[in-house]
């Protein structure tokens, strides 16, 4: 199966609540076109930022015409291990009776101006993480190899990519020849009354719970020595709270959502499964 | 010839008169030769040494009456021995005939002849220890005014006889006690002549401790002992046991010793104690009759099961009673302490010592680490003991958490004495103290509550509960009690003005916001309505409270426990002074066994001592109101650096781990026997690594290339996938013929590249005890150097000895050491995942597992020079290092999970087994703890550096899991192969 971009068409504007000042950075990269590089853990909301940025650039009343009537503005990879060059920029298909070529990606927002977030991309085998420095540099250029041609990027073309430096292995960390194409922006959990707030939103739970999750996340961040580098995501505390919203009780929820997914230590679970009866009550 | 009176006379003219008394008295009522041989007796008596008509004149006044009462015969040979007596010292038998002459005037006559055959025993077996003999007389005269227990005393020195250095002490001691039973003590000596002192210094002890009705027994298990080995020992535990519970536990531990199957077990029942629940009965009773299993077989199992140190005997205890052990819920209260603090508070268990105020050691802090007790009990069920944990823990961390140690109001009042300097104002402080307990504990328990529900509920409970038991008790109706009731939410009692007074001072400590300086200030309210309440009732239900020490009842104290801010915050303070400090160790410390700085007056402490120099550089602190490390100059620095060595109890960053231990005598595991501290800080030696690398470069090549045949076709082709990077010419072709031939082609003409990557971990577990430091010995040449060499003095035999060192072999540090770097320099390229440690500790209580590298940890500056770093140090107790290194292992989920353990052969600790000679246990124990990582799926191989000695290794280990290496030059073929063989 090739990769199968998501394509985004960004009819409604994404809910995005800014933590810092990432969306000024953003809009000051892109005015220039500078690649972008965010850099935090996992389900923290760098997705939702960037297409929340790529609704603010493609579908506000302040975007061109041109930006306006692309279809689908952002373009998500999801890397993974097993994803290479080729998937990225494309590949020939057999159709029918001839050989077809299907641009990859890649290839698909070089040329329409869009914005290609490649997720996670230390994931990506290394092959792909050489096509982008031609593209991060002055000459904004995709060679295909296999079409034989040299692609000069559009000028509203944008590669955004992601990386989790929690991870902390050497295998798989972002090469300096590769990061030092980027700006940078830093993102992590947000503090806790604006996590409140967040979940609030996105899962709908009355707001003593979102409080009570957001107070929960911060506290199992406390943790990260211990067997885990990342506490609980941001995206996994909604989990919880759609789950309240939808009539579990609190504290099944968090079983659910958190203890869970958290860690596989046995000790760590129980830990947090007292955190979470210290924080939740038993509905009697 | 002279007449009798006359050669009286010539000693002593006060002789004479009383004797004419005697010849109209004694003389008529006497037989004339009985008459004849008293009076050579008197001569007899009367010369028979210096001064010793001074006897003559008692013997003269005590004539007329020991006759009349007692018969001629005693009167004679009570003159006889009156001679004896005096013969060595005139003293004694002064001292005899006084003795004679007060119990007659006592009428307690019949004692004479019994004390009269003793003393004639003694001074047959101890003729020339005059001394004694006077103490044995005075103290005859003492312990026959009890007529009753006189003969058992006799027979207790008479037991006592033979025994010299037990003898005189024994009659040297004057302690009139009523409380001393002869008869009692007359038994022991039966069985054990040593077990009387014993017993008569202690046995007061331990009646004080159990009520009258129980005396019988206790004394009849006191016999019981008292034949046994270290019966004073034995005795004694058994005392602090006793002293360590309350009274009803008492009753509980003297049944449940009767239903012993033999007091030889009681040793090992007294240190179980502490892990016992005394207070139920029944729960023991059923825990104690799981011993019969064992006996008379297994006396090693049986032992171990009443010290609660089996695993067996312990999950008997938590099954029969829903108890609930701290080790067992440890770490993840260390966890959930973490994740609420967000601070390194290490949670650990408070012992209870017999000088403790309270009946149990209680929740405590001391800013470092939170403290709780080692059981909980105290309710049938699991869940409510449990609760309880929770909840003082909870509570413990709700100091920090809603800032008690941060009190506004006095700031400046000085830094590690604030609170108690606060407390002085008030006329009374000890009340002052406790009433601010009471409403701080309240404050932070309402905080609680109202940051956490889920808490919310269990504190309702919990209080509602300690509520209950409180107003039973007599605290109640002390204006104390009313505060402690309100701290409880309690209703109002009736229309108590002084109630609803307290509770409109203590009102506003239920608002959100409030803080520590609330208290303050809600103290300053309710002070006076406390320690001035009219006096009588109240006042003295005070002194009744300061008597016991503490103010709180225990149901209170054992959920809110208790609060030492002023140590909290010199250990806060300390702490982080030490973290600003330039000094470039970062060795950690802790100061949990730090003077009472509560008590500590500073202007009266004198320089010197560990105390005192710790005192002074509070003092220094403190008056110069120093804050950051910037202000602190050298000399104080000097002060603090080797006051801290002491301090150090272990580095705050290290973690710790429970591991059972297997003991092949009992057949069973030692409950969480082992402390394993997972060490991160430790001393860097990057160099080391550098240099061995330079040293064994070719070495080095040869291990790569062994292992890089290990490498794995990083990419391997897949044909006929429906998608892929290149086509797959036999397929495409097939399709195509397919489709001419109007069948529907198949889409399975790509050819994909997949990573096939190797799914190792390896982890290298080396010994670091201090036998490693030893060289290697070469085998072929067995010879150790003709000693002597060395006093060759020229500078060409300084060269032969330096070379002969270096040929001589390398340390077995070194080539662990070596060894695992070669291979870590391998591995890196081939991309294996590996961790590094070395262990080594000291007792069970102290396994040192030394982390080098972790997995996924890269092989960095820091990680080379920890593995440089190490160095020989003390033990070797393998089992738990096995333990953790396999439990580390199981975490990766790696498909191939090889432990390479490198060591001498020899697993050895002081208390690797009861008996520190036999090396028995400490193999099976190793064995086993193989066995349990080959069940994990980890594959253990043990390599033996040299095989100078003890090679005991092999006997835990199968031929193909086990190999010995005599030489750095063997390693590269020898260990590559091993780790193909695991990994490949
Ligand atoms: N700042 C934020 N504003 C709005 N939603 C957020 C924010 N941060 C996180 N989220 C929520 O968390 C979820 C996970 O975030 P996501 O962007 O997928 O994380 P990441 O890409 O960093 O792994 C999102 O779906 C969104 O609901
Ligand atoms: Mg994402």
């Amino acid at each position: 199966m090739s990769e199968q971009p998501t394509g985004y068409a960004l009819d409604d504007e994404p809910y995005y609540r800014a933590v810092g000042d990432e969306v000024e950075i953003f809009m000051a990269a892109w005015a220039s076109r500078l690649p972008v590089l965010l850099k935090g853990p996992t389900g923290c909301g760098k997705t939702r930022f960037v297409e929340y940025m790529a609704y603010r650039l493609f579908r506000s009343d302040s975007a061109t015409e041109h930006r306006r009537s692309l279809p689908n503005p952002l373009l998500t990879v999801a890397c993974h291990e097993d994803l290479s060059a080729t998937d990225l920029v494309g590949r020939f298909l057999i159709k029918g009776d001839e050989t077809v070529w299907q641009d990859g990606p890649l290839t698909q927002s070089v040329k329409e101006g869009a914005i290609c977030y490649l997720d996670e991309i230390v994931e990506a085998r290394k092959d792909s993480t050489v096509l982008i420095h031609a593209l991060t540099d002055h000459r904004r250029i995709l060679p295909v190899e296999k079409q034989g041609v040299i692609l000069d990027a559009h000028p509203d073309f944008l590669l955004v990519i992601s990386y989790n430096p929690g991870y902390q292995n050497v295998l798989k960390d972002l090469k300096t020849s590769t990061r030092q194409r980027f700006i940078a922006i830093d993102f992590d959990y947000p503090d806790e009354q604006t996590e409140a707030e967040i979940i609030a939103h996105e899962s709908g739970t009355m707001q003593q719970n979102a409080a009570d999750l957001a107070m929960l996340g911060a506290r199992v961040r406390n943790l990260k020595q211990h067997g885990f580098d990342e506490g609980v995501s941001t995206r996994l505390l909604i989990y919880a709270g759609q789950l309240m919203a939808s009539g579990v009780t609190p504290i099944r929820a968090c079983e659910v959502a958190i203890c869970r997914a958290v860690s596989d230590e046995v000790d760590v679970q129980q830990a947090i499964g007292e955190l979470v009866s210290t924080i939740f009550p038993v509905d009697r | 010839m002279l007449t009798t009176a006359e050669r009286l006379g010539e000693f002593n003219d006060d002789l004479v008169a009383p004797f004419q008394v005697l010849e109209k008295t004694l003389k008529p009522v006497v037989t004339d030769h009985e008459w004849a041989s008293f009076q050579n007796a008197l001569i007899a008596l009367t010369g028979a040494g210096w001064h010793s008509w001074e006897a003559t004149v008692i013997a003269l006044r005590v004539a007329r009456t020991l006759h009349e009462r007692l018969g001629y015969e005693q009167l004679q040979s009570s003159l006889d021995l009156s001679c004896q007596l005096a013969d060595r010292s005139f003293k004694t038998s002064v001292a005899y005939l006084s003795l004679i002459e007060a119990w007659m005037r006592a009428e307690l006559e019949k004692q004479v002849a019994r004390a009269h055959a003793l003393i004639k025993m003694l001074l047959e077996s101890h003729p020339s220890r005059h001394n004694m003999l006077e103490s044995a007389i005075n103290n005859a005269w003492l312990r026959g005014q009890d007529e009753d227990s006189f003969e058992d005393w006799c027979a207790v020195v008479e037991t006592l006889v033979p025994h010299r250095q037990l003898l005189s002490p024994f009659l040297d001691n004057r302690e009139i006690s009523g409380q001393i039973d002869w008869g009692f003590i007359r038994e022991i000596g039966v069985l054990s002549p040593h077990g009387i002192p014993v017993a008569m210094s202690q046995t007061p002890l331990a009646l004080g401790l159990v009520s009258s009705s129980l005396h019988a027994e206790l004394k009849g298990l006191i016999v019981s002992l008292a034949s046994r080995q270290a019966f004073e020992e034995t005795f004694e535990n058994l005392i602090s046991a006793l002293r360590l519970l309350r009274p009803l536990e008492r009753a509980n531990l003297i049944q449940l010793i009767e239903a012993l199957p033999s007091v030889q077990f009681l040793p090992q029942l007294l240190e179980g104690v502490p892990k016992l629940p005394m207070d139920r009965m029944g729960v023991l009773l059923s825990w104690v009759a799981g011993l019969d299993r064992f006996l008379p077989v297994n006396k090693p199992a049986a032992e171990a099961w009443l010290a609660v140190e089996s695993r067996s005997s312990s999950q008997t205890l938590t099954r029969l009673l829903g108890q609930v052990d701290l080790t067992d819920i440890q770490q993840p209260l260390q966890y959930l302490s973490e994740a609420i603090s967000g601070r390194r508070l290490r949670v650990g268990a408070c012992i209870a010592t017999s000088d403790d105020a309270h009946f149990r050691a209680m929740p405590q802090t001391d800013g470092l680490s939170v403290l709780l007790p080692e059981i909980q009990s105290s309710f049938e069920k699991r869940e409510d003991n449990f609760r309880i944990y929770k909840m003082a823990l909870l509570h413990q961390l709700g100091y920090f958490e809603f800032g008690t140690f941060e009190p506004k109001s006095l700031k400046h009042t000085g830094a590690f004495t604030a609170f108690t300097a606060h407390f002085n104002r008030y006329s009374q402080p000890r009340v002052a103290r406790a009433i601010f307990q009471i409403l701080e504990d309240a404050r932070v328990d309402w905080s609680l509550e109202r940051r956490y529900r889920g808490a919310a509920q269990d504190l309702g409970i919990v209080k509602s509960v300690i509520l209950k038991d409180l107003w039973r008790t007599e605290i109640d109706r002390t204006p104390l009690g009313y505060l402690m009731g309100l701290s409880l939410d309690a209703d109002p009692i009736g229309d108590s003005e002084l109630f609803v007074q307290l509770n409109t001072a203590i009102a506003p400590l239920r608002d959100a916001g409030a803080n520590v300086d609330d208290s303050l200030t809600a103290l300053a309210a309710c002070y006076p309505l406390i320690a001035d309440h009219k006096k009588g009732q109240s006042l003295s239900s005070n002194e009744h409270i300061t008597a016991n020490d503490t103010f709180l009842p225990p149901a209170v104290l054992e959920f809110r426990g208790e609060l030492s801010p002023d140590i909290v915050r010199s250990n806060l303070k300390l702490a982080g002074l030490m973290d600003s400090l330039p000094v470039g160790e970062d060795e950690g410390f802790s100061i949990a066994g730090m003077p009472d700085l509560e008590n500590l007056k500073i202007e009266s402490i004198e320089a010197g001592d560990l105390q005192g120099g710790l005192a002074v550089m509070l003092e220094d602190m403190a008056a110069s109101g120093i804050e950051s490390a910037e202000e602190l100059d050298e000399t104080l620095i000097e002060k603090v650096e080797p006051l801290l060595s002491q301090l150090i109890d272990r580095p705050p960053d290290d973690i710790t781990y429970l591991y059972d231990e297997w003991d092949h005598l009992m057949l069973d595991y030692r409950k969480h026997w082992c402390t394993l501290f997972e060490i991160r800080r430790m001393d860097e030696d990057p160099e080391y690594i550098e240099n061995a690398r330079r040293e064994l470069r070719d070495v080095g090549t040869r291990v790569r290339r062994q292992l890089s045949m290990l490498r794995p076709e990083m990419l391997v082709k897949i044909y006929g996938m429906p998608d892929g990077e290149e086509l797959d010419m036999v397929n495409v072709v097939d399709a195509m013929v397919d489709r001419r031939m109007g069948a529907s082609p198949s889409d399975r003409i790509y050819v994909q590249r997949q990573r096939k990557g190797r799914d190792v971990s390896a982890l290298f577990l080396l010994d670091m005890s201090a036998s490693t430091d030893d060289r290697m010995t070469d085998p072929n040449d067995p010879e150790p150097d003709p000693p002597g060499l060395d006093d060759d003095e020229d500078d060409f035999g300084d060269l032969l000895a330096m070379h002969a060192e270096q040929e001589k072999g390398r340390r077995i540090i070194d080539v662990e050491k070596q060894s695992v770097m070669l291979m870590a320099d391998a591995l890196e390229q081939l991309g294996d995942n590996y961790a590094i440690a070395g262990f080594s500790g000291y007792g069970r209580d102290r396994v040192e597992y030394y982390l080098c590298k972790d997995f996924d940890e890269p092989y960095d500056l820091k990680a080379r020079g920890r593995l440089g770093g190490i160095r020989p140090c003390r033990s070797t107790r393998m089992g738990p290092a096995i333990r953790h290194a396999a439990k580390r292992l199981v975490a990766t989920e790696s498909r191939i999970k090889a432990l390479i353990i490198l060591s001498d052969g020899y697993p050895q600790d002081f208390d690797y087994g009861k008996d520190r000679n036999s090396r028995q246990y400490g193999i099976r124990d190793t064995t086993v703890a193989l066995g349990e990582a080959r069940q994990k799926g980890v594959q253990p191989f043990c390599i033996t550096v040299d095989q100078s000695g003890h090679d005991y290794l092999r006997e835990m280990c199968p031929d193909q899991q086990y190999m010995v290496i005599h030489n750095i030059d063997q390693l590269p073929d020898e260990l590559s192969k091993v780790y193909r063989s695991l990994t490949g």
